[in-house]
């Protein structure tokens, strides 16, 4: 059975998780993710939060979280752990930002397109006319990054900036092609 | 995902979703050893990924790489032993069983109660009918008192009485009374239960006049067993001789002393006595009529007499099933008939077989004999 839960995707692992009450598939979802839950919480682990203590109290938020949430895990995970050590040090938790919805949409559009010729041709063409309304900057990072595959330190050492740079960059230029498309949509 | 692919695909790469990186890739990446379509990947992933950046971010510092694989491995155990699923089937398996063991030991617990009533009701509905069918013996001092009232038939021969029976009386028409082996007590109840009868009239000493019995009670016993000694030979010739005709005051005073009817003590033989006829003579086995009708079946009907007696025996012992047998077979005889299917509704009675009794007690009325009225009474005792 572990191993069958293993070949399914987040996706079906949550359905299973939630209407079927399967501890077993949100067994496997969060150990698919451990790893990087160890990976981001040991630089913050301390005395007064020691391993013991961190990781079994946030797996079972992960697990009350993931019940009821909906959107990416991986960024489920990223705000549980931000939000269990900012409340160390603050008394309130802090914001976190929601994910944006029209990246996810654009995303699930792509993904629904899968073969489709039609629906790819309309994307592509929605997505080049976003592409065209960017900055010559936006453009030249985003085409060198996804459409010349040039890796993040290269497109970094040619800018003289940071890898983080330019990753924050190519965030926010899809954040706001995405926006556009919405935007677009809407209308 | 290479360069020669046509730019369509190219573009729509730009929103389509990857996965986190897996702990391989994870510790590949910083070692350098992933090919760069695996790297352009993983980049591209990050861009969107802040877990995934922020991972690979913190996996940057080379110290912490054993920390990672040691949490890593424990927290895997951890949710393996947090989010096992429970034994389901092992726990339902149990619980069936156990459910099964419940109802198997309910199921047998019922039929042992089951069972329990049942052989305690079959055991009390033996015991009642024990009892009900139980010998007479031990029952039948307190009910002989009526049952061995028995009356003697007019054409019975006073001189058929056994020798070894003796009674004081020498045979007048009233019943006689058959003493039994249990007590000489029993003597005065029976006496009492013979005079209450006649008293009531509803006897067949019924044919004795009222005042006979007034005269009865009048006349002292010891008069009578003055009189006449218990003896066979004294009965014989009591019997054989003539009564005086002429004198009335001597045949009431006989005929009272007839009626008391007494036994020798110790003797359990019962004696019996010619029963009077319907007539209301006072005395027919004096009278010379009589006693020449008593002579003639005497000699014929020895076996039937002997056997009819046997049968009294039986019945005076205890042994109603054989006495009841001997009566049976006398039922037969024209002479014993009606006494016999008296004594045989009598056992039939003492024996709780009322129906039997009753018709018994009905054939004897349709008789239309000397024991009609008894039958009646005792007929109408059990209805």
């Amino acid at each position: 059975m572990h191993l069958q839960l293993n070949n399914l995707n987040d996706k079906e692992l949550l359905l299973r998780m939630r209407k079927l009450q399967d501890r077993e598939a949100a067994g496997v979802l969060l150990d698919r993710y451990s790893h990087l839950l160890v990976a981001v919480c040991m630089p913050k682990l301390s005395k007064e939060k020691p391993a013991e203590t961190v990781f079994p109290a946030i797996t079972r938020q992960l697990f009350t979280q993931l019940s009821s949430s909906f959107g990416k895990i991986n960024e489920t995970v990223y705000a549980i752990v931000q939000s269990y050590f900012v409340k160390g040090n603050k008394p309130t938790a802090q914001y976190i930002p929601p994910p944006s919805q029209a990246i996810q949409r654009l995303e699930l559009q792509v993904e629904q397109a899968g073969n489709n010729p039609i629906a790819k041709a309309t994307l592509t063409a929605r997505i080049e006319q976003a592409l065209s309304q960017l900055s010559k900057e936006e453009a030249e990072l985003l085409t060198g990054f996804y459409l010349e595959h040039q890796t993040l330190q290269d497109l970094a050492q040619r800018r003289h900036i940071t890898a983080d740079k330019v990753r924050n960059s190519l965030k926010g230029i899809r954040k706001k092609i995405a926006t556009q498309l919405k935007d677009v949509a809407y209308e | 995902m290479n360069n020669h692919s046509p730019r369509q695909e190219r573009v729509l790469k730009i929103f389509t979703p990857v996965r986190c990186i897996n702990r391989d890739q994870l510790l590949r990446y910083h070692r350098g050893n992933m090919t760069p379509v695996e790297k352009h990947l993983v980049e591209q992933h990050i861009v969107d990924c802040d877990l995934c950046h922020d991972a690979l971010h913190a996996m940057s510092n080379h110290h912490l790489h054993e920390q990672y694989s040691h949490l890593t491995q424990e927290l895997s155990q951890f949710i393996h032993r947090e989010f096992t699923p429970p034994p389901q089937p092992a726990k339902k398996q149990l619980q069936r069983q156990v459910k099964q063991h419940k109802t198997t030991e309910s199921l047998l617990s019922y039929f042992w109660a089951i069972m329990f009533v049942a052989i305690g009701g079959g055991s009390i509905f033996l015991l009642q009918q024990h009892l009900k069918n139980r010998p007479a013996l031990a029952t039948l001092p307190s009910r002989t008192t009526d049952a061995l009232i028995i009356p003697a038939a007019a054409k019975e021969p006073t001189a058929t009485i056994d020798p070894n029976y003796q009674s004081v009386s020498s045979g007048t028409g009233k019943p006689s009374v058959i003493h039994t082996q249990y007590n000489a007590s029993a003597r005065d109840s029976i006496n009492k239960t013979n005079t209450a009868s006649v008293t009531a009239g509803i006897t067949p000493p019924a044919a004795l006049a009222k005042k006979d019995t007034t005269s009865l009670k009048k006349k002292p016993l010891k008069d009578s067993a003055a009189k006449l000694p218990a003896t066979d030979t004294n009965t014989r010739m009591a019997l054989n001789a003539p009564p005086p005709k002429d004198d009335p005051k001597k045949q009431e005073l006989k005929d009272p002393k007839d009626q008391k009817f007494e036994a020798q003590d110790g003797e359990n033989v019962p004696a019996k006595e010619p029963e009077k006829t319907s007539g209301g003579t006072a005395n027919n086995t004096n009278t010379p009529t009589n006693k020449s009708k008593t002579e003639e079946p005497k000699s014929p009907a020895s076996g039937d007499e002997s056997l009819f007696r046997a049968a009294m025996q039986y019945q005076q012992q205890g042994d109603l099933n054989e006495a009841a047998n001997q009566f049976k077979k006398l039922s037969g005889n024209d002479k014993y008939s009606e006494r016999a299917k008296y004594q045989l509704a009598m056992i039939y009675k003492t024996k709780g077989q009322n129906g039997k009794a009753r018709r018994l007690f009905k054939e004897i009325i349709k008789m239309e004999g000397n024991m009609k009225s008894m039958a009646q009474a005792e007929l109408n005792t059990i209805n």
